[in-house]
């Protein structure tokens, strides 16, 4: 922008006080026909500035519609890298269902057989293992396994393994477990202790939690924990977990109680 | 054109030429921006921290917002219909869109809002209710209408014996939601109809049902006059749902004693250490600053690493404070110099032991980050780790080295 080489105001009271109109107007004849020409010159000055000045918008390439359509463009791409790669702020939640498929129907009492797998490896599950969301046995068996699993020097804090299970979780279960500080995390950190899942067994909730239906079961979840600290012991957890699966998409744990 | 003209032009050239330099490079930075503020802004607003509100452990029921959860297809249209019978027998019943919404949040932590024939024991139904228990037959209960009716209004309007039903009970347009559907329900887990709300009001939304609907007065609905929500203690209706959601010192395991103040008890002559109280303290505090992550599950190696020994030669801190001559040791005394070493029990084998640095301070390992040291009120180990105070003594390392 070339501001400063336009006039001042000042500048333009001296250009206006100059103003003449050309020789051949001041030479018409007679006052009548005089002020007609002066008339007919300022209206063709005025024409000619319209001109100049369509010419001038004609040739900005910007014009403050095109400007504010081509914002909205921008942030249109933004928003749709946000939804076309979910993970782009650490959000593989959505992502994650493309491997899972998911069973319609529970059962009323599922009596699936719970894996029971041994957890001696790595207390961090690499990210991009598959996630299985198919059966909610096992989702709850990985949600608590994953979770209960925690290193503090590596961790720093407790949200980072309810991060960790945050393929086998709800978004809101995620968010809730990191709002909230947790006791057993400090309990852990001030016993200088390292927590390795040895066991996780899934079972039925029991009477007093609601029964299963299509979208929704409760399961008991007993864990076996490994700590070694100060001294080395051992722990179980018993956790009684909600597994949803509300679109079908996948079953996750969206409520835990217990901690 | 003289000199001076072309100088001017040739600067005016060149001034344009940075001009342009500088307009390409903010455009592309303003680009920038705008393509991320586009991909923060999606979708970012409160929603799933208000779904999230809850104890520790139980938020919202996260059906999740059109795609993720919220239940599709057969099954959502069935919870929608089975959402407008319950509407309708309380509205036919001149309840309120209050009850609506209790029966709405009941049905969904029963049965999900489907009309299931099986229950534990012989309980069936959207509301899980019991024919041995005198809820109705099963083909009653099977009807979503008698169910719906049944919770609302019980076995019988006009006597206070057998089923009571929502109306039934006093003051129930006063009760928090889970607590008037709990007086119905008798649930062994009453805190959990509380975190069906926000699905049951998008349900309620999606079937078109008002849940701002007064009542029509009479006994079954006394109170109607005082608003839908007045009632409602749920957290994330209010404005800074953070501050609601997650009170940090009501998770806190332990309550805080007394504030720690500096006494005034200079050291025995046997208390002889590689540096003095002093410079130890100043040891600890730079560490805090500076040091890092050496310290996990080392908190009497550090307190003896302060003082300048190399070990405390003894293996767990609480031993330490245990086998500290008689006259050393402070029980429970919350007025150590600065200096001193704080003990506490744990709950486990080792308990802690940290410097007091004066001013309520101590320097501590893991306390804020595990492994590093961070100078902290004393009283964090009560309240953070739900530790015991069991006293302090002065910095005596008999078995250092």
């Amino acid at each position: 922008m070339a501001k400063n080489d336009e006039p001042t105001p000042e500048e333009w009271r001296e250009i206006l006080a100059s103003y003449s109109y050309p020789e051949e107007v001041k030479r018409t004849k007679g006052r009548r026909a005089r002020r007609e020409a002066k008339r007919e010159h300022r209206d063709d000055v005025r024409r000619r500035t319209k001109e100049y000045v369509r010419e001038e918008r004609r040739r900005d390439p910007l014009r403050p519609a095109g400007a504010l359509i081509i914002v909205v463009v921008i942030l249109g791409l933004g928003v749709g890298a946000r939804f076309l790669w979910p993970g782009l702020l650490g959000e593989s939640h959505k992502g994650d269902r493309a491997t899972a498929t998911a069973s319609p129907m529970p059962g009323a009492q599922e009596d699936e057989e719970p894996a029971a797998t041994p957890s001696s490896s790595s207390p961090s599950p690499s990210a991009s293992a598959a996630v299985d969301l198919s059966k909610p046995n096992h989702v709850a068996e990985e949600a608590i396994r994953i979770y209960l699993t925690r290193n503090p020097p590596k961790d720093g804090d407790h949200t980072a393994s309810a991060l960790r299970a945050e393929p086998y979780m709800t978004a809101a279960l995620i968010e809730n477990l990191a709002g909230h500080t947790d006791p057993g995390w400090s309990k852990l950190v001030s016993r200088g202790g390292v927590a390795t899942v040895r066991t996780v067994k899934v079972e039925p909730a029991g009477t007093d939690l609601p029964v299963d239906t299509p979208v929704r079961v409760w399961r008991k979840t007993t864990a076996k924990v490994d700590v070694e600290g100060y001294e080395d012991y051992s722990e179980t957890t018993v956790l009684q977990v909600e597994v949803t699966n509300g679109d079908g998409d996948g079953w996750r744990v969206s409520r835990i109680l217990g901690l | 054109m003289d000199g001076r003209d072309a100088v001017r032009t040739l600067g005016r050239f060149a001034g344009t030429g940075l001009k342009i330099k500088a307009t390409a490079i903010a455009s592309v930075v303003f680009v920038i921006f705008l393509f991320v503020v586009g991909i923060f802004g999606a979708g970012t607003a409160g929603k799933a921290l208000a779904d999230s509100c809850g104890e520790r452990g139980t938020p919202g029921v996260d059906y999740g917002e059109d795609t993720a959860q919220q239940p599709t297809g057969n099954i959502r249209k069935n919870q929608i219909a089975n959402a407008k019978i319950i509407d309708k027998a309380a509205d036919g019943g001149g309840l309120s869109g209050r009850a609506t919404l209790i029966g709405l949040m009941t049905a969904l932590q029963e049965s999900t809002l489907l009309n299931i024939d099986y229950g534990h024991l012989d309980s069936i139904g959207l509301f899980q209710q019991r024919p041995s228990q005198g809820w109705g037959t099963e083909t009653q209960i099977m009807q979503p209408k008698y169910a719906a009716g049944m919770f609302f209004f019980g076995a019988s309007r006009d006597t206070s014996a057998g089923i009571h039903g929502l109306a039934d009970i006093q003051g129930w347009e006063a009760m928090g939601l889970g607590q008037a559907a709990q007086e119905v329900q008798r649930s062994a887990y009453p805190e959990l109809y509380d975190g069906q709300e926000d699905a049951a009001r998008k349900i309620a939304a999606e079937a078109g049902i008002d849940l701002d609907r007064p009542g029509k007065g009479g006994d079954a609905d006394e109170d109607q006059g005082s608003g839908d929500d007045t009632a409602t203690t749920s957290p994330n209706q209010d404005g800074d749902p953070d501050a609601k959601c997650y009170p940090e010192d009501a998770d806190r395991p332990g309550k805080p004693g007394d504030a720690f103040h500096d006494g005034d008890a200079p050291w025995p002559a046997t208390v002889e250490n590689p540096r003095s109280a002093a410079d130890a303290i100043a040891w600890a505090e730079k560490e805090a600053k500076t040091g890092g992550k050496d310290w996990y599950r080392a908190c009497l190696a550090f307190v003896a690493r302060a003082y300048g020994w190399s070990f405390s030669g003894v293996p767990y801190a609480i031993d330490h404070y245990r086998e500290m001559p008689a006259d050393m040791k402070h029980d429970k005394d919350r007025n150590p110099p600065p200096g001193a070493l704080m003990y506490w029990e744990t709950g486990g084998r080792a308990g802690h032991v940290a410097v007091y640095l004066g001013d309520g301070k101590i320097a501590s390992n893991d306390i804020v980050r595990p492994g590093y040291i961070d100078v902290v009120p004393a009283t964090e180990i009560e309240t953070k780790w739900g530790s015991t105070y069991v006293g302090w003594a002065p910095p005596y390392f008999p078995k250092g080295g």
